[in-house]
């Protein structure tokens, strides 16, 4: 569903039409807990890695269409731990992911079966940092049912849990999600709520569970208003995603937004706890995933490695995309 | 079953990993080892596989000139110097797979590779030359060539003997050129000397006319390569 979204709008809320300015977020540092990759292009890892996004989290989802066979969902979760963690790494950006049987195709129920079978097989691989996305979409019998299931499954593995919020009867969903995660006995601190907004923060943060927001264009957050969650209920427990992936999103989410918190006069440790480390600390709960393990070394493009252009460390030659010429 | 001595090289490596890690991990690792022909425990066995990486701690393995030259003698070219602790715990999981059954074997070795990690994928096609009924892992070996993960065809192309014992000669001419696609260290391929021939030696001649061409550069250990046809004749 789409509204129209017009330059003057865009005035209107923040004067000028402001280009994120790197120079702005020098020096900081970035982290990404959801963001679809096998959908983005490496024009996207690279601008990532330039805006200062060391690490990333790329939640188990559908691919757009329903999955017909259990080889499908095998192969999706080899490629999360696999190539697309390796591709990643190739800009420099450490990759992590939570695996699971999202909400959409739990209503596949011969296939979820199979699906919770073979989960087992992948949550411990290197790599893996949670449960996820798994939760309500529609709030239906099969969605409760493997839901359910999931939540038993991190328990088993002392994995935290992913948790995507339905974007259709939002409000309740998500309580209903906390009330299960509770019934099946998991410690709110291991259960990272999702796509929150302002209806929903509020009983989240109380029941202190971790409220991830989600800054998306037209459907989901904004990040000025993201700016008034963090002046209303602080830092604690905060963090945002971009859930960038084959829709209009921006994998620049996350940094852009902190560069409005810091123009919007937010803390310099609120930001660094909302664009960074509290998704550190939340997802570091499965024992997966160390900071120490991040590249943080500055990249100097004008240096070749061996007379070739593949530049030290393994990092991806730059292309000048703005060159008519390709070589 | 094997083409080298297995109970030579499975006491070794026995003493190295249990001189090398702390006596816990060490029975944990024999704990999972027993799961590996209990039936229908193999998954817990793979899982097992899986962790090691979180069980057994990162660092290299020290071993003695002694030792290094035993396991040359077992398998030539076979190096386990630039190991890690961890790949190597992983690598005597796998021998402790019975071999006595063939197809029962071949399964297992199959699924470990089916559901592999990077890491895993690795230490899996690092461990080729010591897999019971050698020649049947020529078809995944080539498989490993068309890999695009850079770490695990590092493990199938560099510092490994199994691919110029098996690979039959197209698939070991593409090991060579994909070697120069991907800017490999050439002198780290084993067997180039026993494997070169013709059909080889003509496509690294195209690629380097090709390269050429395209006003770019050529590693001049493909002259190398060429010049062993000559010497070999």
């Amino acid at each position: 569903m789409c509204r129209s979204h017009s330059m003057d709008e865009d005035k209107k809320s923040f004067g000028e039409n402001t280009p994120l300015n790197l120079n702005d977020i020098k020096g900081m540092h970035f982290f990404d807990p959801h963001i679809h990759m096998t959908s983005r292009t490496t024009d996207d890892y690279q601008a990532m890695i330039d805006a200062g996004i060391l690490a990333i989290i790329e939640p188990a989802f559908w691919l757009g269409q329903p999955r017909t066979g259990l080889s499908s969902f095998r192969d999706y979760y080899n490629s999360l731990i696999g190539w697309e963690r390796f591709r990643s790494s190739q800009f420099g950006i450490k990759h992590y992911c939570t695996i699971g049987l999202n909400s959409r195709e739990a209503n596949n129920i011969e296939l979820a079966e199979q699906v919770m079978e073979l989960l087992p097989s992948f949550i411990y691989k290197e790599g893996v940092v949670g449960i996820g996305e798994i939760g309500f979409d529609d709030q239906t019998p099969a969605e409760d049912k493997y839901y359910r299931a999931q939540l038993e499954l991190a328990k088993e593995a002392s994995l935290p849990v992913q948790v995507h919020t339905p974007h259709r009867d939002k409000k309740q969903g998500t309580t209903r999600s906390m009330d299960i995660a509770i019934e099946h006995g998991l410690d709110p601190a291991m259960v990272i709520i999702d796509h929150n907004n302002e209806e929903t923060a509020k009983e989240v943060l109380d029941r202190g569970f971790w409220a991830a927001f989600t800054i998306y264009p037209f459907t989901k957050m904004g990040n000025e208003r993201m700016v008034e969650m963090v002046k209303h209920y602080g830092s604690e427990r905060i963090m945002v995603n971009s859930a960038a992936d084959w829709g209009i999103s921006d994998p620049l989410a996350v940094p852009k937004t902190a560069a409005l918190m810091k123009a919007m006069g937010i803390d310099a440790k609120d930001i660094e706890l909302v664009t960074y480390k509290n998704a550190i600390t939340a997802f570091a709960q499965s024992g997966q995933l160390d900071e120490n393990d991040f590249t943080r070394t500055e990249i100097d493009q004008s240096q070749k490695y061996e007379g070739n252009t593949i530049l030290r460390g393994g990092q991806q030659p730059r292309v000048d995309k703005s060159s008519i010429i390709i070589k | 079953m094997f083409n080298y001595n297995f109970n030579t090289l499975n006491t070794l490596f026995y003493s190295l990993i249990q001189s090398t890690i702390d006596s816990e991990t060490f029975n944990w690792l024999q704990e999972k080892a027993a799961l590996a022909n209990e039936n229908g425990s193999f998954n817990k066995f793979k899982i097992g596989f899986s962790i090691v990486s979180r069980k057994v701690p990162k660092m290299g393995i020290d071993i003695n000139d002694v030792d290094a030259d035993a396991i040359k003698e077992l398998i030539p070219g076979f190096s386990i110097s630039r190991w890690s602790i961890k790949k190597l715990c992983r690598v005597w999981l796998i021998m402790q797979i019975s071999a006595a059954d063939r197809t029962a074997y071949v399964s297992k070795i199959e699924e470990l590779f089916r559901d592999a990690d990077m890491n895993e994928l690795a230490t899996l096609y690092a461990a080729l030359p010591i897999l019971a009924y050698p020649a049947h892992w020529e078809k995944q070996c080539a498989v490993g060539v068309r890999s695009n993960i850079g770490y695990v065809l590092d493990a199938v192309i560099m510092d490994n003997p199994y691919p110029a014992e098996y690979l039959k000669e197209d698939a070991w001419n593409q090991l060579v050129l994909k070697a120069f696609f991907t800017d490999k260290d050439i002198s780290r391929i084993i067997g180039l000397e026993k494997r070169v021939n013709e059909n080889l030696v003509k496509a690294l001649r195209d690629y380097a006319e090709e390269r050429k061409s395209a006003n770019r550069e050529v590693s001049s250990s493909l002259w190398e390569i060429v010049d062993l046809l000559k010497q070999n004749h």
